[in-house]
């Protein structure tokens, strides 16, 4: 791809910080590129151990809040798209904050592309084969090992993304809601195919410095940004305030609350010609949106990762989309259910949705 | 209808380009407000909506409502200042509704504008509306709809 020529972006490392510092700071950041008065800015952040929704999502929904209160794990909201995550100080967060003409042409699925390979090429020079995954993940044979996600506002974006440098999933498990009913040793296992870190694949956590300029190599070799390393400038600093008071009043955490019962765990069961289908479903009543989905079953796939990309593509879609987009997969995927089509998982999430 | 680039732009509408949204006049002296169909290929498929409630002010080119598509959350921003009337329930309950039908059931909030006449000034319509979106698409090299 042709590379963007520009000035060097400012290389920002705002270290260990409270979660709500550092949302403030993302607004602070925003409100500074909007006034044209900083340069473009790629941060690297990490967290004190935190709980994150995204922009529109409900934390009374997405998250156990008695576990975060007992285990003192903060939480906030992003400025971002996206699902709720964990953080905590082994994870490292980047993210691009820039006018829309720094980076490559194009929509924004377009834009995601790009800057995903980028961090994918980057993530590749530790020595793992990352890959981007539709619509904004990067993964590792099949793993997810970074999830993204952006705010535009204007001629202003912000794109973050995360990296699983270490994995703690009992723990993870027990401050997401996840669409399973037991948090069992099967649970664990079967979020260890879907999920990984670098220290899983690599056998030891590399250090932090080395995933940075690992994140930074991607983007001067996929997007051809140039860069220099610096402290945050004083404009958004002297936002930082401001920004504070925001993200930490209830309204902005509260902005999308609904009852968690709005968003019931469901599941539902399919006897069909190539096996048994499971799908559990952490089903949007009010919007008629599968949020999460997780199959299991007796039955047999090829290819193996067809499973985890169903579910993946069926992140937060309204129920009228799964059969287009499940058809688009097996058709795109060449996938091989043995007798399982996409309808059998069509019918088998529509059963689960329609559950009393 | 005027089209640019295989975007429906209504010649009848009111927009300000570059935030990409347009504003219809009604007769009772409200407006409403919603997302291009050119916004809305950028955008992709419209999963989320989060209006600003009835009874907000919203100061002109300030955020009426976010969206969220493919992971990228954005405002809409009001091309008027004023009080919200009104969100849109069915957009509420399917965001989709934007994508498929952007000008009408899939509209994003109605407000009763504080200073139409001073605000509109420089909004675009008819055939200088869609020479504006055409010279926006070629500088965000869009291909088209």
């Amino acid at each position: 791809m042709n590379p963007v020529v520009q000035a060097p972006w400012l290389v920002v490392d705002t270290g260990l910080r409270p979660a709500d510092e550092n949302m403030a700071l993302d607004k602070a950041l925003l409100q500074a590129m909007a006034d044209q008065a900083i340069p473009n800015i790629f941060r690297f952040l990490r967290f004190e151990e935190s709980a994150l929704v995204g922009y529109h999502q409900s934390p009374d929904q997405e998250l156990n809040l008695d576990f975060c209160r007992e285990e003192s794990i903060a939480v906030q909201r992003r400025l971002t798209g996206g699902g709720a995550l964990i953080f905590d100080p082994t994870q490292i967060g980047w993210e691009l904050v820039c006018h829309r003409d720094a980076l490559p042409k194009g929509d924004m699925a377009a834009v995601s592309r790009q800057i995903c390979l980028a961090a994918a090429a980057g993530l590749s020079k530790l020595g793992v084969n990352a890959r981007f995954r539709p619509r904004n993940d990067i993964e590792v044979e099949g793993k997810k090992i970074s999830g993204t996600g952006g705010i535009m506002d204007g001629d202003v974006l912000l794109f973050q993304g995360t990296v699983l440098v270490d994995l703690d999933i009992p723990r993870m498990l027990r401050v997401l809601r996840v669409p399973v009913e037991k948090l069992d040793a099967h649970a664990i296992a079967s979020v260890a195919d879907r999920v990984t870190s670098l220290r899983a694949l690599l056998g030891a956590a590399p250090e932090l410095s080395m995933v940075q300029e690992a994140l930074l190599e991607g983007f001067r070799l996929h997007l051809g940004l140039c860069f220099e390393t610096g402290k945050m400038p004083e404009p958004v600093m002297a936002l930082l305030p401001e920004m504070l008071t925001e993200v930490r009043d209830p309204e902005w955490l509260g902005v999308n609350n609904r009852a968690r019962d709005g968003m019931p765990l469901r599941k539902a069961s399919l006897r069909a010609p190539g096996g048994t289908l499971q799908a559990e479903i952490l089903w949007d009543s009010f919007g008629n949106r599968v949020r999460q989905v997780h199959f299991s079953g007796d039955y047999f796939i090829q290819p193996r990762r067809a499973i985890v990309d169903m579910e993946a593509a069926l992140r937060n879609v309204h129920l009228n989309d799964v059969d287009s987009i499940l058809t688009e997969l097996f058709v795109q995927q060449h996938i091989d259910g043995f007798g399982l089509q996409a309808e059998h998982f069509a019918s088998v999430l529509r059963m689960a949705a329609e559950q009393p | 209808m005027g089209t640019v680039r295989g975007c429906e732009i209504p010649e009848d509408l009111m927009y300000n380009v570059d935030n990409n949204v347009w504003l219809r006049k009604e007769d009772d002296g409200s407006v409403t407000i919603g997302m291009t169909s050119y916004a809305c290929a950028l955008a992709g498929q419209i999963v989320s909506y989060t209006p600003k409630g009835a009874g907000k002010d919203i100061k002109k080119d300030k955020s009426a409502a976010t969206v969220e598509s493919g992971k990228w959350v954005g405002p809409l921003k009001s091309p008027v200042s004023g009080t919200v009337v009104s969100s849109n329930d069915d957009v509420a309950k399917d965001p989709g509704l934007i994508n498929k039908d952007p000008y009408g059931s899939g509209w994003i909030a109605k407000l009763t504008p504080a200073d139409f006449a001073g605000d509109s000034g420089e909004l675009k319509t008819g055939a200088d509306a869609l020479a504006a979106f055409e010279e926006k698409m070629t500088a965000d090299g869009f291909g088209g709809c």
